[in-house]
């Protein structure tokens, strides 16, 4: 029986494609820009409701 | 607790690790600290336009522009991310080549996922080739040069990943395998002849394609014309036994004014579509002999099939994939062929450019990793499409000098002493290595 470095199925799993130039416009609009500040924002907006 | 100090104070902590990390060239570890910064706050430019460099650096520029557009977006004034959205702008075609790799990186992964492992390597090493620094298409080719338990050219791989990425975690771990397997010492002794040494982009590694001519009507069906008899010819273009090399050469007569017809533009459809259907008829019933046939012909086939390759992507004006096939093509094998020959002579000045630009590029990669002989066959093939100038014939000059034929440099170096002024770096160069 071969003794196996790496199990190349599993390791594969973990590559994913890169984005394409021509999909950048959709990730940009796609973008969570949610920050702390957003969140604290949100919490306080709701605390006083 | 001013909760807006604390984010800020925060946020700037991260940043500050990041950009120390950056620094120290642990892009993967930059990029999560800058990401945590960018979570506390948003507006952090400098973080922002920090992540797109590392994104850039490590070949990803889709991810680069979009850091970088946004950026733009909330802070339009005095933001150094104009200047990288410009410079990606300015220079005609360089998009299209970053655009075309990350094409190529996708379909290789997908080639490796479908269990086509050689068209992925074969992919792949084109891929890094032209990107030195495409880190996930180094670490995808390590691992399937791990699959192929060829684990000293899959060190190789990693070891150029660390010199992007200092503390990539996936090429660590590969690399641990990898020596596991082959042993330090051998990974270390191919690291001092081959591995390279990480240089930034710079604009002359930057392929840039010919302005597009407009398509007029005529070449589109020029183009579409000539795959079709090429791909209904090139089957029985390549017979070997006496009689059918006759009917070769009247065909290729036929060819030629077939070319010669549709070049001037009078070529009537009807004998279009005659000839064509002649050329199928004469295909089927020569495909039998073919089958026959011994693999050096094999050659033959695979110029045709590159040379329709080539017609297409110029179809489709796809400069650089055209480019690409075109200095894999091995012209000998069908240079006896006026067909064939008479079709590399039209696309030929619409690739030089390109194509002369990858050879170059080739040449440079394998001078540096050692293979002397390739770099030369490259150096010379780029110069024969397009001059290169001064600079690329003192390196084809040095080349000569380290394989230790002096004989052979002489001339470029007397060319390059020649061409440029006296004082110049080039020509003080070229009459240090003369000898003066």
């Amino acid at each position: 029986m071969k003794d196996k470095v790496i199990d190349f199925e599993e390791e594969i799993k973990h590559f994913k494609p890169s984005l394409e130039i021509e999909e950048a416009e959709d990730a940009i609009v796609r973008s969570d820009l949610t920050d702390m500040t957003d969140i604290m924002m949100e919490l306080l907006k709701k605390a006083k409701e | 607790m001013d909760f807006e100090k604390t984010i800020f104070f925060a946020s700037n902590s991260y940043y500050n690790v990041g950009l120390e990390q950056a620094r120290v060239r642990d892009l993967s570890g930059a990029a999560v600290s800058l990401k945590k910064c960018l979570r506390m706050d948003k507006y952090h430019t400098d973080a922002r336009n920090l992540l797109g460099l590392i994104y850039y650096e490590m070949g990803e520029t889709a991810n680069a522009l979009v850091q970088w557009v946004i950026s733009m977006n909330l802070q339009p004034e005095e933001n150094r991310a104009a200047l990288y959205l410009d410079e990606m702008r300015g220079k005609p075609g360089r998009l299209e080549v970053y655009s075309q790799t990350l094409k190529k990186y996708n379909q290789a992964l997908e080639y490796a996922k479908n269990g086509n492992p050689d068209f992925a390597i074969l992919q792949l090493n084109r891929i890094v080739d032209e990107n030195t620094h495409f880190v996930k298409a180094h670490l995808l080719l390590a691992l399937l040069y791990m699959q192929r338990e060829d684990y000293v050219k899959a060190g190789k791989f990693l070891l150029r990943i660390q010199k992007i990425d200092k503390n990539n975690a996936k090429a660590q771990y590969y690399m641990s395998l990898v020596k596991a397997k082959t042993g330090r010492a051998e990974i270390e002794n191919r690291r001092q002849k081959q591995a390279y040494s990480h240089r930034k982009m710079e604009d002359d590694d930057v392929i840039i394609p010919p302005t597009y001519r407009e398509n007029t009507g005529w070449q589109m069906i020029f183009n579409i014309l000539v795959g079709l008899a090429l791909g209904a010819a090139f089957v029985f273009f390549i017979i070997m036994p006496a009689n059918i090399t006759a009917l070769n050469g009247k065909h290729n007569q036929e060819m030629l004014r077939f070319y010669q017809q549709i070049s001037d533009g009078s070529f009537e459809q009807e004998q279009l579509e005659s000839t064509i259907s002649q050329l199928e008829e004469e295909k089927a019933a020569l495909e039998q002999q073919v089958a026959e046939k011994e693999g050096e012909r094999a050659a033959q086939i695979q110029a045709y099939s590159q040379l329709i390759t080539i017609l297409n992507y110029l179809q489709r004006e796809e400069i650089t994939n055209a480019a690409n096939v075109y200095v894999t093509l091995d012209q000998s094998v069908l240079a006896e062929d006026t067909v064939f020959t008479e079709a590399i002579a039209q696309v030929r000045p619409q690739l030089a450019q390109t194509a002369a630009g990858l050879y170059l590029q080739s040449a440079r990669a394998q001078r540096e990793a050692g293979d002397l002989d390739a770099a030369l066959a490259n150096y010379l093939a780029s110069q024969d499409l397009e001059d290169q100038g001064a600079q690329v014939w003192l390196e084809i000059a040095q080349t000569y000098l380290e394989k230790e034929d002096r004989e052979a440099a002489l001339p470029w170096l007397e060319r390059v002493i020649a061409a440029e002024a006296a004082d110049s770096e080039l020509s003080v160069q070229a009459r240090e290595l003369r000898g003066n």
